[in-house]
């Protein structure tokens, strides 16, 4: 019951922070007879309230979180650092939840902090599998409104939704007072658009719709409009106080994750932010 | 004004407009198919897609097209306008002319100091120099047979100037249809869309072949058929082609008395003299035997009235074996066409004839048995200079190495041969000899007509004899001579064969491809002649020996079996003396190997290599004779000192030098562009000036638009793929 992590709220636990004078509204158990006995004046203690901070881990396996390229799929490298992710916070007796998506919620596992919770979630994330259209921001629209207690939402997905959309469902989670961590996965192929030779596009997230392409063409087009969308999104999350971090599906889970804490324990802007391809 | 094409058969390349257009269904069909993800960031505006797509299909079109244009500009089109026969401006169209040059006799015939042919000359060489680069000239020869000087046509006029340097004289007949066809052919694979055939000719009757109406018709009709029919110009370079020469006379084919030539005989040799000119002429003739004038023979005949002939006939004889030419010519001042003042004709002199005889009855009797009377008359006994060896051999031992040793067999009252015989006979005249085969009562017909079917001229009947004393079956009919052989033995009068009677006969069925050269007076068949491989077989219906009948005691048997005999071993074949158009052809003793040319001196003087064709026994030699009189080629074989000759005759109607008549003239201009121009002057430009049809090419302009378009291309190419 005795998490690593320090929580913001203080209250009455076991660990003593401070006396407070007594005051209209407090309990009279709480107050600290002892210090009246030597002061004569009423004092209440008040203890740093230490708890299992609950994260949910959210991944996208929308149909675009299949993509591979020359590397494995985004959806895997997601399943990976959620599987990472979730062994650290259970070894440090942390409660985490699960939360896999496609069209619509698919597997909603509430968070729980012991060892054997891990193969539970990591049995979730072998079942998800990538399909259906991304509805990025209803997804954490229904996780707000479903998860109670304010917590840590990590967030693994390539992030592909309609922005102005997507930066409203991030609002809200932060409206309801969660710690949001937006790990963005991409390919390289994403970043980069390295085609050559005209072919025709198949939506992964849509069978159905195809498009030909002639990627000399639209390179420009592509990368401009791609750069854009991803600085807006770190702006946005900066701009609500959230974190973001980009995972390349060229890097293995661990490094992405030594760069992640490594940032954030250096309290340093998320990489992304800093990196020279935004201002471009 | 109307477009037409001068490749037609390029126009098949326009089908390459369709490549594109499936490279581009092929690549659609393989198109790289990409799974994504971020289509969000793939998404251009409508307008900018559909003008890609635009640019596609505009793409699409400008490669069909540039591929259309270039297929379309190889078919050369151009746009004609203008009327037939336009005398305007030819435009810029290129011409393709032949030029038929008539190199006959009587294109020697001076006028005014210069002759016609090299009035010619200097006209070719006119127009010629007035031709445009891309025009095109080909030079044909007209002889007896066309000799293309220049083909394919040459836009190289030096080679023209060149050829004109070096042409023979000329000489012999002319046959001008046969040139134009050539012209025709040549003209069939050329590409300028104007064609020109002139013909620089002296105008005689006889090289126009006016008579024969059916070559006139065949020339209008491959012309018809023709993409780009050719004009045609009649051109004499002489501003006055002249009358008639006062003075022509002519040496026809010259004939010899013998078919067989020994050394030391006397032989007659006989021609016929021709007064082509317009006054009456007496004519002085010499004899050359090798070249050598045979001074005795030396004769004068005439005079000759103007259009008319007369016979001339010398004896002469030769002292050793081998080819000999004799020529006749005329010994006093040339005439107007001296081509035609000489006459030559090879004769092959033989040691002697060699005969075997194969009589099916012998008998130990002098003048006995079925062939003693032709023994005798053949190789009379006791005389030195008999024509003819005879050797008589038993059928029992007849074979190839006997028969090697002979030109001719007789085979008289032989039942049937063995096999090896039979075999052998027939190959003895499959391989140039001959047969005499001499019915009787001993005859199996029915092994002969099995066994011999091959060769034998008719097939053998039922035997036929009168038993009684002085009986006859039949006479000859000598009106029903037929061949060299017997023709003069014949005829409607009376003739001492018709005496002979016999009194035995074999009924004869002919073959089909078999002659009858004599007949019976019933009717029947006596003597039948069929040709096998390079010899030939008589067959005799009835026997030659004192029992059959009369015959061998007739006056004329001896002269009947002289020129049966002879006219069977004859070694004139006519491939030594031949008639205009034919080819020479040597038969000689295979060369040593690396000869693979020998020398032919031809009848201008020239000395030409002629190729070797190696055969099993012997090679040949082969040369084109367009060129009437002797060829000779030396160092072949022992006897005559190892000299060959040939003979070409030369084209009697090429001594007529009567010219076309204005009917002519229409009748040969009647339906189709064909100009007889009475003058070379202004006939240069004359002819350069004409056009059917005004012309003018469009392949430069398409092949420029499609460079155009293809520059249009790679840069709608590069924008496309590099992107705006």
């Amino acid at each position: 019951m005795s998490g690593l992590h320090r929580s913001p709220f203080k209250g009455f636990s076991v660990e003593f922070a401070e006396h407070r004078q007594y005051g209209p509204g407090d309990e009279i158990r709480h107050i600290d007879w002892r210090a009246f006995g030597k002061t004569d004046r009423f004092f209440v203690k008040e203890f740093e309230e230490e708890t299992n901070l609950k994260a949910y881990l959210v991944v996208d396996a929308s149909g675009s979180m299949g993509y591979a390229g020359a590397t494995e799929s985004k959806l895997e490298q997601a399943r990976r650092i959620a599987a990472c992710l979730a062994y650290l916070m259970i070894s440090q007796r942390d409660a985490v939840g699960l939360a896999a998506f496609d069209d619509e919620i698919r597997e909603m596992i509430p968070p729980r902090s012991a060892p054997r919770h891990f193969s539970v979630l990591c049995g979730a994330l072998e079942r998800t599998r990538p399909g259906g259209e991304t509805p990025l921001h209803r997804v954490i629209h229904g996780l707000a409104e479903r998860i109670d207690r304010r917590g840590f939402i990590v967030i693994l997905s390539d992030g592909f939704d309609r922005l102005d959309s997507l930066v409203d469902s991030l609002r809200h989670l932060r409206h309801r007072r969660h710690e949001v961590l937006f790990l963005q996965i991409l390919a390289p192929e994403e970043e980069e658009f390295p085609f050559e030779r005209p072919a025709r596009f198949r939506n992964l997230e849509d069978s159905a719709s195809s498009r030909p392409v002639h990627p000399r063409a639209i390179r420009e087009s592509y990368l401009r409009r791609f750069r854009a969308h991803r600085s807006a999104l770190v702006e946005a999350l900066r701009g609500m106080n959230a974190d973001y971090h980009r995972v390349s599906t060229s890097d293995s889970a661990e490094k992405a994750l030594f760069d992640y804490l490594a940032s954030r324990s250096r309290g340093v802007r998320p990489r992304a932010m800093t990196d020279p391809e935004f201002d471009s | 004004m109307s477009l037409g094409f001068l490749n037609l058969s390029m126009l098949i390349g326009i089908a390459g407009a369709a490549v594109p257009v499936v490279i581009h269904l092929f690549s659609k069909r393989r198109e790289q198919v990409v799974d994504w993800g971020a289509m969000q960031f793939l998404e251009v505006e409508e307008r900018r897609q559909r003008r890609f797509r635009f640019d596609e299909l505009l793409l699409l079109a400008l490669r069909m097209l540039v591929m259309g244009l270039v297929a379309a500009a190889l078919a050369r089109p151009f746009l004609a306008s203008g009327g037939a026969n336009s005398q305007a401006s030819a435009g810029d169209a290129r011409r393709d002319v032949v030029i038929i040059l008539d190199a006959s006799a009587s294109m020697s015939i001076p006028i005014e100091g210069r002759s016609l042919f090299d009035r010619s000359i200097d006209w070719i060489r006119e127009f010629s120099a007035a031709l445009r680069p891309g025009d095109s000239l080909a030079l044909l020869l007209a002889k007896d047979r066309v000799r293309p000087m220049i083909d394919p046509p040459t836009f190289d006029f030096g080679r023209i100037a060149a050829a004109l340097t070096d042409l023979p004289a000329p000489r012999g007949g002319c046959d001008l249809t046969a040139a134009i066809v050539e012209a025709l052919r040549i003209l069939e694979s050329t590409n300028n869309p104007e064609r020109e055939i002139i013909i620089l000719s002296d105008e005689t009757r006889s090289a126009w072949r006016v008579d024969e109406r059916a070559k006139w018709e065949l020339l209008r009709s491959i012309r018809g058929k023709q993409r780009a029919a050719p004009r045609l110009w009649s051109v004499s370079p002489s501003q006055s082609p002249g009358e008639s020469p006062a003075s022509n006379g002519s040496l026809g084919p010259l004939q010899v008395s013998r078919g067989v030539i020994v050394p030391g005989r006397e032989v007659r040799i006989s021609g016929e003299i021709s007064n082509s000119g317009s006054d009456p002429r007496t004519r002085s003739i010499e004899l050359l035997i090798d070249g050598e004038v045979d001074a005795g023979a030396t004769q004068v005949v005439g005079p000759i009235a103007p259009g008319g002939r007369s016979t001339f006939s010398a004896a002469t004889s030769f002292d050793r074996p081998g080819d000999h030419v004799v020529t006749v010519r005329f010994a006093d001042a040339a005439d107007s066409i001296p081509s035609d003042d000489e006459t030559h004709r090879v004769v092959t002199v033989v040691p002697a004839l060699e005969v075997i005889l194969v009589d099916g009855k012998p008998s130990a009797q002098p003048l006995g048995g079925e062939l003693g009377f032709v023994r005798v008359a053949l190789a009379p006994f006791g005389d030195p200079t008999r024509v003819v060896e005879v050797e008589s051999v038993d059928a029992a031992k007849l074979d190839s190495a006997i028969l090697s040793t002979c030109r001719v067999v007789i085979l008289a009252n032989v039942d049937r041969l063995g096999t090896d015989a039979a075999v052998a006979l027939e190959s003895f005249i499959a391989s140039g000899g001959g047969a005499m085969v001499i019915l009787g009562d001993r005859v199996d017909a029915e092994w002969w007509n099995e066994s011999s079917g091959a060769w034998l001229p008719a097939k053998i009947g039922e035997f036929v004899k009168d038993a009684s004393p002085g009986g006859v079956v039949g006479r000859p009919a000598p009106s029903s001579f037929r061949g060299p052989a017997l023709e003069a033995l014949g005829g409607s009068g009376q003739s001492p064969l018709g005496e002979a009677s016999f009194a035995s006969k074999r009924r004869l069925e002919p073959m089909p491809n078999a002659a009858v050269l004599a007949r019976l007076d019933g009717g029947d068949p006596w003597i039948v002649e069929r040709g096998h491989g390079r010899g030939r077989a008589l067959l005799l219906g009835s026997g030659v020996g004192a029992e059959a009948g009369t015959l061998p005691v007739n006056p004329d048997f001896v002269p009947w079996i002289h020129r049966l005999v002879a006219d069977l071993g004859s070694l004139d074949d006519g491939s030594k003396n031949l008639r205009p158009g034919e080819d020479v052809r040597f038969a000689i003793p295979v060369p040593p190997p690396g000869v693979e040319v020998v020398d032919v001196r031809t009848p201008d003087g020239r000395v030409i290599q002629s190729e070797v064709v190696r055969g099993g026994n012997t090679a040949l030699v082969s040369v084109d004779a367009s060129d009437p009189g002797v060829y000779r080629l030396d160092g072949q074989g022992a006897e005559s000192g190892g000299v060959r000759y040939a003979t070409v005759e030369a084209d009697p109607r090429e001594s007529n030098l009567e010219r076309l008549s204005a009917a002519d003239r229409i009748e040969m201009c009647k339906d189709w562009p064909f100009v007889i121009l009475d003058s070379g002057e202004n006939a240069v430009d004359r002819i350069l000036r004409s056009a059917t049809v005004r012309k003018h090419e469009l392949w430069r302009p398409m092949i420029l638009s499609a460079l155009a378009l293809l520059c249009v291309e790679i840069w709608m190419t590069r924008r496309a793929t590099v992107g705006s």
